[in-house]
């Protein structure tokens, strides 16, 4: 049987599909006996998504200035 | 609410020499284009100057674009390839880094590491700020190439095949980056939950 060790090795590409059958259900094997990583597995789910909100980013007015004044300039050239 | 039909019609006028069209491209984009630079580059200047170079290489490039292509992801890739190319040529200085965190396994191979509660509490607002925080100085703490992959596929949402096309890598390769990015970001995060347990 899967060690958890052996299951959250597997995790992305349980997550794309791209596991073997046999490797697949090894894997669904082991996260019906074992909490942890069926937590594990759900934060790991999670982790994309949180960072995408977090990780977005507004350029600051500033700059968003220069952006515009700079390609004003240069395409009026082009 | 904008439609991909709403881009491609400034395109089409972008493509006639509307530079009024393209202006207007630019200010939908240039958010998410510079949040990529400044995530990848880590830089407000580089990523400044990224953006720049990158609207001004779409500009250069509109007749490139395939009419079935969205105008945002391939600003995205053209950026991607402009702080990539930054990033190289910074490269000359390399800095140490520290290696990435993994999960904790016994003898046996079992997890063995305490797993944080993430549901969010009545203190939600502010804890997605301070949680915000988190997550940006661990995805600014990622070795330069898991950061780069990580950015691209569950930031960018681009595909394997895209990546592999920008960094030049291979896609087994940039699977296991991602997996490893992956789990250093899950430990950043439940590293701060469990810290306000």
């Amino acid at each position: 049987m899967n060690t958890c060790k052996d299951t959250l090795e597997l995790l992305r590409g349980y997550l794309d599909g791209d596991l073997k059958p046999d490797e697949r259900t090894a894997l669904e094997k082991h996260l019906g006996a074992c909490s942890p990583c069926v937590d594990f597995l759900n934060q790991y789910k999670r982790t994309p998504s949180l960072c995408k909100k977090a990780l977005a980013a507004k350029m600051p007015r500033e700059l968003a200035d220069q952006l515009d004044a700079f390609l004003k300039k240069h395409l009026a050239n082009e | 609410m904008r439609t991909e039909n709403d881009d491609s019609q400034l395109l089409e006028k972008a493509l006639a020499k509307d530079n009024a069209a393209f202006a207007e491209l630019v200010r939908r984009y240039r958010d998410p284009v510079y949040g990529l630079a400044l995530r990848m580059t880590r830089s407000e200047a580089d990523a400044a100057e990224v953006t720049q170079d990158a609207f001004l290489a779409a500009y250069r490039h509109l007749s490139e674009i395939r009419t079935d292509q969205a105008f945002g992801a391939w600003v995205h890739r053209i950026a991607a390839n402009q702080a990539l190319m930054k990033l190289r040529h910074r490269k000359v200085v390399a800095n140490v880094e520290a290696p990435l965190p993994t999960p904790e396994f016994n003898e046996r191979g079992s997890l063995v590491e305490e797993v944080a509660d993430w549901n969010p509490t009545a203190l939600e607002q502010s804890l997605d700020a301070e949680l915000g925080k988190a997550i940006s100085h661990a995805a600014d703490e990622l070795p330069e190439e898991y950061r780069q992959v990580f950015l691209l596929k569950d930031v960018e949402d681009l595909t394997y095949e895209q990546i592999a096309e920008i960094t030049g890598d291979s896609v087994p390769a940039i699977k296991s980056r991602l997996h490893r990015a992956r789990l250093a970001m899950r430990a950043a995060i439940d590293r701060f939950y469990l810290e306000r347990e």
